[in-house]
């Protein structure tokens, strides 16, 4: 999180003033430039052209996009060098912002994919592998609605292989 | 359907992922009801099709990233027997493992089919794993060719054949073979050899037979331009660190590193904590014109680092931080040495460590603070003979100091007169310059300049345990750590003042809220 801090920091001269981003449900959010820069897409498509008014974003939703929001403008406030928020604090913040039911969770996985957010992509994945953690090969079929297409021979062999951590 | 799904994502480049061996649909429960279309025009095959209303994706790049945060072995079985899809992102997307909750059974057979299961690892900490030996290890170097990290910290049983093994992997980039107590000194020597290990950054052989000849040899290397990538070698708690000689050339060789060197060489940092390096070998090291690209030396708790082996290191080096914290036998004469004109080291240090160091005086720090204006960072802990003075002669010679520690020494705060209009050495230094200051288990009374006087915003000011018995800190202050002041009276005004400004008082520590009068304190 270090890096868009610094480029938080030093925001260059077309990042100055509001841009406004509709989303695929036409919500609009007037959002500062530097703001929305932190993702990398939208950064990219500031640098193309600076006069451009607004930006479509056909994938994303606005439920969202708000949240990408939220989360980008906490960021670039607090992983300022002297925001005097700590680290601490920032995990807190960002426990409770992924602290959403499963279906927001992977559609904020997927507009982070897609605006490309690094750090609330590693965010959202490790949610996501947390609630894999500790789970039987069933419990996690279950709780992502995966079918079970190994063959008996297969399951046997993996079964076998792990033996060894469950004397 | 595989062409489409191939060409689905503009821009994507084609990778594995998009063959339509892995065309497949991760389908998730309880979509809300007209919810959207897909949100990524990435489309698989379904392996299986609920009855549900929508179904909803996640490309595999994704499931990738979220299966990289396992490492955990048991979870990874898990994962590999949910299905066809998630067993070849596991193949494909596993980064890191972590052994050490089954050190005690990993052993060969157990390792070589997990490593099999993960041929894309990069990252793998075995330490501890004591049942592992050649047989594994040798066998990692084959089964997964882009590690980049394997620590193998107490590993007792491999031996130098693993190493060669291991040697040729082109991404290693960190091997900790901390405390394997096996490899004797000149066959690690031999193992590091030019041209082995080609992407070598951090060596970490704290705590092994690693002597003079390991540490010649690497940094030998590293001097010629033949190891360029390495950043740091850490050869502490090493017994056989005792030598008086540390050659970067062999004796009679007089020629002059390639032109190239300079923009070649990364900035090297060596560890040589609790070792028995001795200022002849500083001066040795001294000799070679890449010495200058030696940015970071730690020599923390060295018995034999005194103050000729400081002078040493100011005949040469230009190290930007130095650890000699617990070096008990260096006084003022080698801090003279250090920072008087003559010295190479003086200009270029930025933080400088004296913990511990029994014998600095005043006068020492003083001449040092004189000498070293760069200095950002200073710590002279546990120095009983450092007092007052040390605030002003701080003030006076260090412009960008930004980091002073002060624990447990004879700081006082009482220098100045009480009704003294100027301000006091320290805060004028709080007010331009510093940013963390650490006044822990020092003399400071009750009625202090701290009482009397603010701190700038921002700062952060440790004080545990000291004997202010009044909230005596400003409340712009970014942090404050007071673990074991007995606040008493006091905390109820405090507490008031920090429900004022709770958002700029950004963190308190204190486990003295503990007993201080519990609620009435807190919401008064």
């Amino acid at each position: 999180m270090a890096t868009p801090a610094a480029a938080a920091a030093a925001p260059a001269p077309q990042l100055e003033g509001d841009i406004k981003l509709v989303s695929e449900d036409a919500h609009e959010f007037v959002t500062p430039k530097n703001v929305a820069a932190q993702c990398k897409m939208i950064k990219t498509m500031l640098e193309v052209s600076e006069e451009q008014e607004f930006i479509n974003l056909p994938n994303v939703k606005g439920k969202e996009l708000e949240k990408v929001i939220e989360y980008c403008r906490y960021h670039v406030q607090a992983d300022k060098p002297d925001s005097g928020v700590s680290d601490n604090d920032k995990k807190t913040w960002d426990e409770n912002f992924v602290k959403v039911d499963k279906e927001t969770l992977f559609n904020l996985i997927m507009a982070a994919n897609y605006l490309d957010v690094k750090s609330l992509l590693d965010l959202t994945c490790a949610t996501v592998a947390n609630m894999l953690k500790n789970k039987t090969p069933e419990e996690i079929r279950r709780e992502f609605n995966i079918k079970n297409d190994l063959t008996p021979e297969e399951e046997e062999e993996i079964k076998r292989e792990s033996a060894w951590l469950y004397q | 359907m595989g062409q489409a799904a191939a060409k689905g994502r503009r821009g994507a480049p084609f990778s594995p992922l998009n063959s339509p061996k892995y065309q497949k649909k991760l389908t998730f429960r309880d979509p809300p009801a007209g919810s959207g279309p897909l949100l990524n025009d990435f489309s698989f095959t379904f392996v299986a099709a609920p009855v549900a209303p929508l179904e909803r994706t996640l490309p595999m790049e994704v499931v990738r990233l979220i299966l990289s945060h396992l490492t955990e072995i048991t979870d990874l079985y898990s994962v590999l027997s949910v299905c066809k899809l998630w067993q070849a992102q596991v193949k494909e997307g596993t980064v890191f493992l972590d052994a050490f909750d089954w050190r005690e059974r990993l052993g060969d057979s157990q390792l070589l089919a997990l490593l099999k299961r993960t041929p894309t690892i990069r990252s793998i900490r075995l330490s501890g794993c004591q049942l592992l030996s050649d047989a594994s290890i040798s066998a990692m170097a084959t089964a997964c060719p882009y590690l980049e990290q394997i620590i193998l910290n107490r590993c007792l049983q491999f031996t130098t054949a693993s190493l060669d093994a291991l040697s040729q992997l082109p991404y290693l980039e960190v091997l900790s073979l901390g405390s394997c107590s096996q490899l004797a000194d000149g066959d690690l020597a031999a193992a590091l050899r030019e041209g082995s290990f080609p992407a070598l950054k951090t060596m970490i052989l704290a705590s092994t037979k690693a002597g003079p000849a390991t540490a010649q040899a690497l940094l030998r290397q590293w001097a010629l331009g033949t190891r360029p990538c390495l950043l740091l070698l850490d050869l502490s708690s090493c017994a056989g660190m005792t030598g008086t000689r540390l050659l970067l050339r062999p004796e009679g060789e007089r020629s002059s590193a390639p032109p190239s060197i300079d923009s070649a060489l990364h900035p090297l940092e060596i560890r040589l904590s609790c070792t028995g390096v001795r200022a002849g070998a500083l001066a040795d090291l001294a000799l070679s014109p890449a010495i200058g690209h030696l940015r970071h030396l730690v020599l923390a708790l060295c018995p034999s680092v005194d103050d000729e082996a400081l002078a040493a290191l100011a005949r040469g080096f230009r190290l930007a931080t130095l650890d000699l914290s617990h070096c008990t036998t260096i006084g003022d004469r080698g801090l003279r040495d250090l920072s008087g004109p003559g010295s190479t080291l003086a200009s270029t240090l930025i933080e400088l460590n004296l913990a511990s160091c029994p014998n600095l005086t005043e006068a020492g720090v003083a001449a040092l603070c004189v000498g070293c204006p760069g200095l950002e960072a200073l710590s002279l802990a546990s120095n009983s003979g450092i007092g007052d003075a040390v605030l002003a002669a701080v003030a006076a010679g260090l412009p960008r100091i930004r980091t002073l520690d002060l624990s447990r020494t004879s700081v006082a705060l009482t220098a100045d007169e009480p009704d003294s209009a100027t301000p006091s050495a320290l805060f004028q230094l709080a007010s331009e310059r510093l940013y963390a200051l650490n006044l822990s288990h020092c003399p400071v009374p009750d009625g202090s300049l701290l009482v009397r006087q603010l701190l700038p915003p921002g700062m952060v000011l440790q004080m545990h345990e000291t004997e202010v018995t009044r909230p005596a800190w400003s409340l712009s202050l970014g942090r404050l750590d007071v673990r074991g002041v007995p606040l008493g009276a006091a905390a109820g005004e405090l507490f008031r003042l920090m429900a004022l400004h709770g958002p700029r008082l950004a963190t308190i520590l204190t486990d003295a809220m503990c007993h201080c009068g519990g609620e009435n304190a807190l919401f008064v």
